[in-house]
């Protein structure tokens, strides 16, 4: 008996192994050995020791542009975005009418391709032509910010752009405010609380798990964003933005993998990105602990 | 109702015209001829509404066969899905064998991998094999459970399945096999449903992959495609957004009708997991 | 249920093949294969290439369609997966990086010069196919950096046209002069357009004041000499000193086309056949101003079919590019809209009569064109690199000698590391 679900286990998972070590940790190691070479998909690759890891630190100038551009998309973007999510979320608590409508309408956003997403905010952030240029003249702004074309503004149109898609985070909240246990809420109402109070003391606690959960995907996803920044960036003034406005670390990749083929190149930054998600998720995981109440991870 | 709830409404209503607002925008645009898109960038409604918008986007390139291409993609990526993970959820949730356990955390490890890790030595496999401008490494990685999510999702559901009836089947002398077709996949379904969805979807919202595979027009997809219409028009006449947001409106369908027809069906996918 | 499983899974996998499958040729003919860049001349080309297949049938030439703007990402990615095509667009600035895989066709010129008549080229497109005295692309059309002018803005204003002996500052105060502001402040019609984005402007510019952005063996960046500078410098001055460009996200975002820029710097013969259709843009050419140095500095660069030097098919691949640059095809090309790169086609009676009229403006801008500089890496260093810098001197964010310093000693670092191909 035990034999055969042994057996019936393996044949079961074996795609997955398959796949695992063709696609992802094969190709994994292969691209830490590509990171030591001075591959260029053209002459014989040879070893160079650590020199990609070294330019791409000291002497590239896009390499660290690229690392604050992400950084603080992310930071930005992961912050705003809860703060956004978690306030309509209590919002839609209140027992509003129609909750059910303004909570689908809210998510759909989140459900458009990231490429169409990407298009469409280019063409609003258009300085000359878009909609919230035309907006803002229309209230009287003379000179209203270059948005795409500007080093300055790209990035805060990206990160209102990936703002838009905080439906899917207030969803999870959403459930996760109408699990709470509501007599604790009225017996602390009896007793004389605040809202804010109520808030700090019942509801936060509660809710940290959701989250931790929201931000932990929001951060992850932030990093690796590629397709809407590409697809913005393509719709506008080229990718990577004004003076490097709105390089993201992805893109940096890309452009030097498929759009000059330094393989060897890329395959460093890739690993570098992959340790730092490492780095950071491990951190994420740790912090945890101190302020996450209820189910440990 | 109590003016907190008045006000909260009204914040709230306020909040979603804003955050709909895009959309509104992007569907009337696709309505206008392009010389308002110049004159009145604001108006939310197409003063002579402009249908050709649509019919322009779609012989501007081959448009029906990058729209083929998609659903063809799409097709192969969601049954490859769910043939590598309905049984791969089922034995990680309810089979015991010695390594499965570590094959299972690879595979989570694995949703922390950003792609670009991989992508060039997968390039350079694929091109070895005479792959590239074909669907194959679209396709192939679907088949062999590389959609982490999916069996995560699958292994939840399979969790939950009472060991009773499980064991109920095996007495009968069923094998797992069996077990798995006949009593486990008829429970499933609506998580298969939930899987196939978000398959589906990523599949066709897909950018990356059939960027770097595919060269050739006649392979495109349509997101590819999309972006070539947006990025290549410009050249010649000034971007034509009325043209590119048609084309948006277009590519944007498919979520949009699941969406419609499957809204509880997302909702609460995305609510339980964030509370598992 | 097992078996209509396994079946039904049989069947998916053929699908599966049979849509990852290509057709195989059946036949003994000559197979060719072209990788197509999609331009709106695509109706044209097509033509030409059926006439082609009809002229030849032991020559199967199978196109392979690509955007235009992914192009050269594209060709890029074939060549380095190893499976380049057999006869691909090139000549222009991709040129070096692509030089290793393109074939070299002097022998072929030798053997075919009466039927190709290379004379009947101008000198300038000569010059520019024509590389350390080998021939590796035969050309279909070019571009030219110009001075295009809006006829009717230059009227309204009572100011005269253009003309060849104008120097920096009789552009620039023309330019002034043309540019118009409403009662409020804002600007109504623009003097000058500017180019942003990447270097067909601003290298122009320094090459017009005697600047070159390298130093001849290519193993140092010149940007930070004082004629650089010069030239960035009034670059720069156009939007903030003089005012007569927009500044980056001003200005009518259909540019020269939207009848509010009296001047375009620049621009590209590529959009001759757009500005023709606007009904109310009466528009013509001239040479670019001279700058300091008396260079003009604009580049000249050729739309043009080369052969990759792995084919197999070499000489149906050297009919097929003979072709399309023989005057039955250079005729087409021009009747399209772009400017002719052989003689007897400019002689024609119909290229006169076509906009834009001043044709020999067309001829003094080729003699003084410059070529790109021959460096594999350029156009990475020139967008990745230097690009930046300008762009945010352009936001007013960095006076151009930061910018200048700056881009030279990234691009200077670049050149030296092993990353860099010309150091292998």
């Amino acid at each position: 008996m035990k034999k055969s679900q042994v057996r019936w286990c393996w044949a079961m998972i074996l795609p997955v192994v398959i796949g695992l070590a063709i696609f992802t940790y094969g190709p994994m190691f292969a691209s830490l050995l590509l990171s030591f070479t001075n591959d260029d998909a053209v002459n014989t690759p040879s070893y160079v020791g650590m020199a990609n890891y070294k330019y791409l630190l000291t002497a590239d100038p896009s390499f660290w542009v690229s690392v604050k551009v992400t950084g603080v998309f992310a930071a930005a973007s992961v912050s705003l975005g809860l703060v956004a999510s978690l306030s309509v979320a209590l919002i839609l608590n209140q027992d509003i009418p129609f909750r059910g409508i303004f909570r689908t309408l809210y998510y759909f956003p989140t459900i458009l391709p990231a490429t169409a997403s990407g298009v469409l905010w280019a063409f609003i952030f258009q300085p000359q032509d878009g909609l919230l240029n035309g907006l803002l003249r229309k209230v009287g702004v003379g000179h209203p910010p270059a948005w795409t074309d500007s080093p300055q503004w790209a990035l805060p149109a990206l990160i209102i752009m990936s703002i838009w898609g905080f439906g899917g985070a207030m969803v999870v909240f959403l459930a996760g405010l109408q699990n709470t246990d509501k007599s604790l809420q009225e017996a602390a109402s009896l007793d004389g609380a605040t809202s804010w109070k109520k808030f700090w003391v019942i509801t936060w606690p509660a809710i940290t798990p959701l989250v931790f959960f929201n931000l932990t995907m929001s951060l992850i996803g932030s990093l690796k964003a590629f397709d809407q920044a590409f697809a913005f960036g393509t719709s506008g003034p080229g990718v990577g933005g004004p003076a490097r406005a709105t390089l993201f670390y992805v893109l940096n990749l890309y452009e030097k993998a498929f759009g000059h083929f330094h393989m060897g190149l890329a395959a460093a930054m890739a690993w570098i990105l992959f340790a730092a998600i490492a780095a950071l998720t491990g951190v994420n995981f740790a912090l945890s602990k101190r302020w996450v109440k209820g189910s440990g991870i | 109702m109590k003016p907190g709830k008045i006000l909260a409404l009204a914040v709230a209503t306020l909040g979603l015209a804003i955050c709909l607002a895009p959309v509104i925008w992007l569907f009337s645009t696709s309505l206008k001829p392009f010389e308002e898109i110049l004159k009145t960038p604001t108006s939310f409604l197409p003063k002579h509404p402009r249908p050709q918008n649509f019919t322009d986007f779609f012989s501007s390139f081959t448009f029906w066969r990058s729209f083929a291409n998609s659903c063809i993609v799409a097709a192969l990526t969601v049954v490859g899905t769910l043939a590598s993970a309905i049984p791969a959820g089922y034995a990680f949730a309810r089979l015991k064998a010695k390594g499965s356990g570590l094959v299972f955390g690879l595979l989570i490890a694995s949703l922390m991998l950003p792609g670009q890790v991989t992508i060039i030595p997968v390039f350079r496999l694929f091109a070895s094999l005479g792959m590239i401008d074909t669907f194959y490494p679209l396709v192939l990685p679907a088949w062999l459970g590389t959609n982490a999510f999916a069996i995560f999702l699958m292994r939840q559901f399979f969790l939950g399945i009472p060991e009773e009836m499980l064991e109920a089947a095996r007495l009968d002398g069923a094998s797992e096999g069996r077990i798995l077709a006949r009593v486990a996949v008829p429970l499933a379904k609506p998580a298969i449903a939930t899987v196939a969805i978000f398959a589906f979807l990523g599949s066709w919202n897909d950018l990356w992959g059939p960027l770097i595979y595919l060269n050739k027009e006649s392979s495109m997809t349509l997101m590819v495609s999309l972006m070539n219409f947006v990025g290549g028009s410009g050249t010649a006449q000034g971007t034509p957004w009325n043209l590119v947001m048609a084309g948006v409106v277009v590519t944007v369908l498919p979520a949009f009708i699941l969406f419609g027809i499957f809204q509880k069906t997302f909702v609460a996918g995305i609510s339980t997991t964030g509370l598992k | 249920m097992q078996n209509r499983f396994r079946r039904r899974a049989a069947l998916l996998v053929m699908l599966v093949a049979i849509c990852g499958c290509r057709p195989e040729p059946q036949d003994t003919r000559h197979h060719v294969v072209f990788l197509y860049p999609i331009e709106d001349n695509r109706p044209m080309v097509e033509g030409l290439i059926r006439h082609f297949e009809a002229l030849h049938p032991d020559i199967n030439l199978e196109v392979r369609a690509v955007p235009g703007n992914q192009y050269q990402a594209k060709i890029k990615t074939l060549v380095a997966a190893g499976e380049p095509p057999d006869v691909f667009v090139c000549g222009d600035v991709t040129f070096p990086y692509l030089r290793p895989f393109v074939a070299d066709l002097s022998d072929l010129c030798r053997r075919d010069a009466k039927e190709i008549d290379f004379a009947d080229y101008f000198p300038a497109v000569q010059r520019s196919f024509t590389i350390d005295r080998h021939i590796y692309f035969l050309p279909q059309a070019f571009n030219v950096s110009l001075l295009y002018y809006n006829k009717r803005l230059f009227r309204q204003s009572g100011e005269r046209f253009p003309s060849s002996n104008w120097s920096w500052s009789d552009y620039a105060e023309a330019g002034r002069r043309l540019t118009k502001r409403a009662p409020g402040g804002l600007v109504v019609s623009w003097g000058s357009t500017i180019t942003t984005g990447w270097w067909g402007e601003w290298l122009t510019l320094v090459h017009g004041a005697g600047g070159d952005f390298f130093n001849p063996d290519v193993t140092a960046c010149t940007l930070d000499t004082p004629q650089a500078l010069q030239g960035l410098t009034f670059y720069r001055d156009k939007i903030y000193k003089n005012g007569f460009a927009p500044a980056p996200g001003e200005g009518a975002s259909t540019g020269f086309r939207s009848n509010t820029f009296a001047m375009e710097f620049g621009g590209h013969t590529g959009n001759w056949k757009s500005y023709r259709q606007i009904p109310d843009l009466e528009w013509d050419i001239e040479a670019l101003p001279k700058g300091p140095s008396g260079r003009r500095g604009g580049e000249l660069s050729l739309s043009a079919m080369g052969i990759a030097k792995k084919t197999k098919e070499r000489e149906a691949a050297w009919q097929f590019i003979k072709f399309m640059s023989g005057k039955e095809a250079i005729e087409a090309f021009a009747k399209f809209g772009y400017p002719a790169v052989r003689r007897s086609i400019a002689a024609m009676p119909f290229y006169a009569l076509q906009p834009p009229l001043n044709k020999r403006a067309l001829e003094v801008a080729m003699e003084s064109a410059e070529p790109d500089p021959d460096a594999p890496d350029f156009m990475e260093i020139a967008l990745d690199l230097v690009q930046p810098e300008i762009d945010e001197m352009l936001s007013d964010g960095m006076p151009p000698e930061a910018a200048a310093r700056r881009a030279t000693r990234s691009a200077d670092s670049f050149l030296k590391t092993q990353i860099s191909r010309r150091v292998r």
